[in-house]
């Protein structure tokens, strides 16, 4: 005959089991959820614009008509204003959906090189591109973003958002970018 | 049925703490800084650094070479009138030590005299025995080391708008197609020109660039067109006056 103590422990026990069940169905439904949005933890740019799959119209709703356009190709280049009248944030589209964002930082409004280390952990490459020396590009491939940072002080000065691919095909797109130190004369 | 139970929580509360650990903390893929320097290595010579903040140092391999007496003294030269500006010297520290190594004259590429081969790497191959020389040559490629350690005072540049409205700095050897072609950065040459000139333009006889048209000749009225470097390139130079060398001029 089962004592009244052990009745009450083992309805604690059942009601912890429930409450963890609870909680990891939760976790794992959210997970799945979050995949469901977004490629393995892609960054979107602001408006939740998403590299690879936002279209020119989406994003002409979502930021307006662009200061300008260029066109580079089988690109489009829209050009968009930021706090500084120099620096423009640059969508460039291919086959009419946004491939690449390439957004100016002016200030320290996106944080500081040490803040996405610690979110995303050290970056799987650098490549030099476009700052040389003064602004290294961190490669960070699952989230699809290249930050332009400073290694010693931290400064952020540019970062690219693309649909996560390899370092490969993002230097075979975009030329102007190097594993290679640059050579500054 | 008491130890049953107590090993079923003992089992949730393991499993949970995994699943935990694993979602806040996802496996780091580790990467090589590709910070390396030239394959070229370069040896120190005796103890004294150049003002503290120069290595002056030997290159090594086929092309290595050594300094001059004339070249070690204009060195000094350099750390003198630059430390009038102790914004700069500053700026400079930020490094710990530049390293300034010596290669046979020639021996970079044809007309490239220095190249920063890493942030704080410098590779001379030509004559410094001329002070001004030295002094264009040795703060020019210091103002690549500026920008390679103090990324807020680059990120001003950017911000300034000089290289927008002003363009490349023009007594650079080469124009921004030029840099382009050779992987360069457009904005980082014309930082580290904006240096050096706010140095020498009154001193330095520039050679006459085809591409921006510079006449050639000391920056002060070397031709129709052209008066002063302050003048005609005013954002650059005052952005480097107050940002770089803190208000001095020279």
């Amino acid at each position: 005959m089962p004592k009244l103590k052990d009745i009450s422990n083992f309805i604690q026990a059942e009601r912890v089991l429930i409450f963890f069940l609870i909680v990891g169905v939760g976790l794992i439904t959210y997970l799945l959820y979050s995949f469901s949005q977004k490629p393995s933890g892609q960054v979107t740019w602001k408006n939740n614009i998403l590299p690879g799959q936002t279209t020119k119209q989406e994003v002409e709703k979502s930021l307006g008509k662009p200061l300008k356009t260029e066109a580079t190709g089988s690109s489009n280049i829209y050009f968009y204003p930021t706090q500084n009248k120099f620096r423009q944030d640059q969508v460039v589209f291919s086959q009419n959906t946004a491939q690449i964002i390439k957004e100016q930082v002016i200030g320290n409004e996106k944080g500081k090189l040490p803040d996405y280390i610690s979110k995303y952990g050290n970056p799987q490459a650098i490549v030099y591109g476009p700052h040389g020396f003064a602004g290294p590009g961190h490669f960070w491939q699952a989230q699809g973003i290249l930050v332009f940072a400073n290694d010693h002080d931290g400064t952020i000065v540019e970062i690219w958002y693309f649909a996560p691919t390899s370092l490969g095909k993002l230097i075979k797109a975009n030329p102007q970018l190097s594993i290679n130190p640059p050579k500054n004369f | 049925m008491k130890s049953k139970v107590v090993k079923s929580i003992k089992l949730a509360l393991k499993s949970f703490a995994i699943l935990i650990i694993l979602l806040i903390n996802p496996i780091q893929i580790t990467y090589a800084a590709q910070q390396s320097v030239s394959a070229k290595a370069v040896v120190t010579i005796g103890s004294a650094p150049a003002c503290n903040i120069y290595s002056i140092e030997n290159g090594i391999g086929q092309d290595g070479s050594s300094w001059s007496d004339a070249e070690k003294a204009n060195i000094q030269t350099v750390c003198t009138t630059l430390a009038k500006s102790p914004a700069v010297i500053s700026l400079l520290q930020a490094a710990g030590q530049i390293h300034l190594a010596r290669y046979t004259n020639g021996s970079l590429g044809k007309e490239v005299c220095g190249i920063q081969v890493s942030p704080d790497t410098i590779e001379i191959a030509c004559d410094l025995s001329s002070v001004t020389a030295a002094e264009y040559m040795i703060t020019h490629e210091s103002g690549h080391v500026i920008q390679s350690f103090n990324g807020s005072v680059y990120q001003a540049y950017l911000n300034s708008g000089a290289f927008d409205q002003e363009g490349l700095m023009p007594t650079y050897l080469y124009s921004e197609a030029g840099i382009l072609g050779w992987g360069g950065c457009p904005r980082c040459e014309s930082f580290a020109e904006m240096i050096a000139d706010n140095v020498v333009s009154k001193i330095f006889n520039f050679h006459s660039r085809t591409w921006s048209g510079y006449p050639g000749g000391i920056w002060v009225n070397p031709g129709s067109g052209w008066t002063t470097y302050a003048q005609d390139r005013p954002m650059h130079y005052n952005f480097a006056k107050t940002n770089i060398f803190g208000g001095v001029e020279f």
